[in-house]
């Protein structure tokens, strides 16, 4: 405050300076005054010496070279070439598995003459053990296809899940169609004792029978086979 | 080293358009002669050695068959769940007077024994899934430069089309690793260091011994 005050004690009465500050008339002031508009952008002065350069920002240097942004190409890409790596790696091992496609057809569910639910499977291991049983449910995944057979051995419910296209897999056959479609996928009430078919065996045994009659171990079965058989089961050598 | 204290390598994957990118990125990607990538990643290396060069493809034959490799990848996500599914506990029985409490977690634990409270940490509901996951030591089988593909044995983490980090094994040799050094040989460079940091004469002491 410019205007010295009129009282003797100043320094420790506030709220009096205050009161008499507020007394006094306001200074006018223009609003113009308030805002100078916008502050006029100046150039640097031309051919400025360098002695001076180390003041500018280092953006505004005469010896600043703007920097280029040159953006690179990409190398062509792999997944356009395969989009699908999972079906291709699929395509590769089923041909490795099976490379004729005899067991694919088997196991293919638009065949009608193919293995379903309910038929009587007969599977021959490399070592040469064979499983047979009913195929209670198939699972069609590519090469990961299974399917779940159920015989009874001595008795004694057993259930093997095999993997159709696995290399220890040696044949597989279809001994015996279901008579009549099962009305479901799964026919997991197979389990049940009310349902359960018992042993496969009896029937298996008839297939390896006729297969044994048609195709014939000895050499002289082919010519049997080329002349006996009429309105024939052929099927016997193309199911193998 | 000096630097940041750690050797790493980053590598970058896919492509991003460079109206999405911004101009602080797109100079460090022309900085260093390399297309704009979307996803980037550092990869640690233990020294010096395992640097690569700025601009260097990794292709799909940088995996050795046989080899064994870790992925990392951020598994699906599986939104809220309950206590049952997230934290594999048993519920309460369907029927025997337990009323609209057969998934909850029942008790959340002690009285004022426990502090009055509820432990922090304590397994509870909530947002299951989405975070990243390692799996480690599976075998590479089969690798395709040409299609980009690495055919690994076992489940890889995320859902299908999901970007997975893979990386040398940690817990298995070293694909290309040399035989290990003798005893004897590691004895002596021993003796060496020792020598080196406390000086000539302690050396002629070991020597004897």
């Amino acid at each position: 405050m410019a205007q010295a005050l009129p009282f003797r004690s100043a320094t420790c009465c506030c709220r009096r300076a205050v009161k008499f500050a507020w007394s006094l008339p306001a200074q006018k002031r223009s609003m113009l005054s308030l805002h100078a508009g916008p502050v006029e952008r100046l150039d640097f002065p031309p051919q400025l010496p360098e002695q001076y350069w180390s003041q500018l920002p280092k953006r505004m240097r005469p010896d600043q070279v703007k920097r280029e942004i040159k953006i690179h190409e990409n190398p062509p890409s792999e997944w356009k070439t395969c989009k699908e790596p999972v079906k291709l790696i699929d395509q590769q091992q089923m041909a490795i598995l099976d490379p004729t496609g005899a067991r694919a057809r088997l196991f293919d569910p638009k065949n009608p003459d193919g293995a379903k639910a309910g038929d009587i499977i007969l599977a021959t291991f490399k070592t040469g053990e064979p499983f047979s049983g009913v195929a209670m449910s198939i699972k069609w995944r590519g090469p990961h296809t299974s399917v779940l057979l159920r015989n009874q051995l001595t008795r004694v419910g057993t259930e093997m899940d095999i993997k159709v296209f696995s290399p220890l897999v040696q044949s597989m056959e279809v001994a015996q169609k279901a008579a009549k479609r099962p009305r479901r996928a799964r026919l997991y009430f197979l389990r049940k004792p009310k349902h359960d078919m018992g042993s496969v065996q009896k029937i298996v045994d008839g297939y390896l029978r006729q297969r044994a009659i048609l195709t014939g171990g000895s050499p002289g079965g082919a010519k049997r086979q080329q002349g006996g058989v009429r309105g024939g089961v052929r099927g016997g050598t193309r199911r193998r | 080293m000096k630097e940041h204290g750690y050797w790493a390598v980053c590598v970058g994957m896919g492509r991003k358009d460079p109206k999405n990118i911004t101009k602080p990125e797109l100079g460090h990607f022309s900085a260093q002669e390399v297309p704009p990538k979307r996803y980037l990643q550092e990869f640690r290396v233990r020294d010096e050695m395992g640097m690569l060069s700025v601009g260097e493809q990794i292709k799909a034959s940088w995996f050795l068959d046989g080899q064994f490799v870790d992925t990392r990848a951020d598994c699906k996500g599986k939104g809220f769940q309950g206590v049952m599914k997230r934290w594999g506990f048993g519920g309460q029985p369907r029927s025997h007077g337990h009323s609209l409490s057969h998934r909850s977690l029942g008790s959340t634990g002690n009285g004022q024994g426990g502090g009055s409270r509820v432990y922090p940490g304590k397994k509870m509901p909530g947002r299951m899934g989405g975070q990243r996951v390692t799996v480690q030591n599976l075998k590479v089988l089969q690798t395709d430069d040409e299609k980009g593909v690495v055919l690994v044995n076992g489940a890889v983490a995320g859902p299908k089309g999901g970007v997975v980090m893979i990386q040398d094994a940690l817990k298995k040799a070293w694909p290309d690793a040399p035989p290990p050094p003798k005893p004897a040989k590691i004895a002596e460079e021993a003796r060496k260091a020792v020598g080196a940091k406390l000086g000539s004469a302690p050396q002629e002491k070991l020597k004897t011994e």
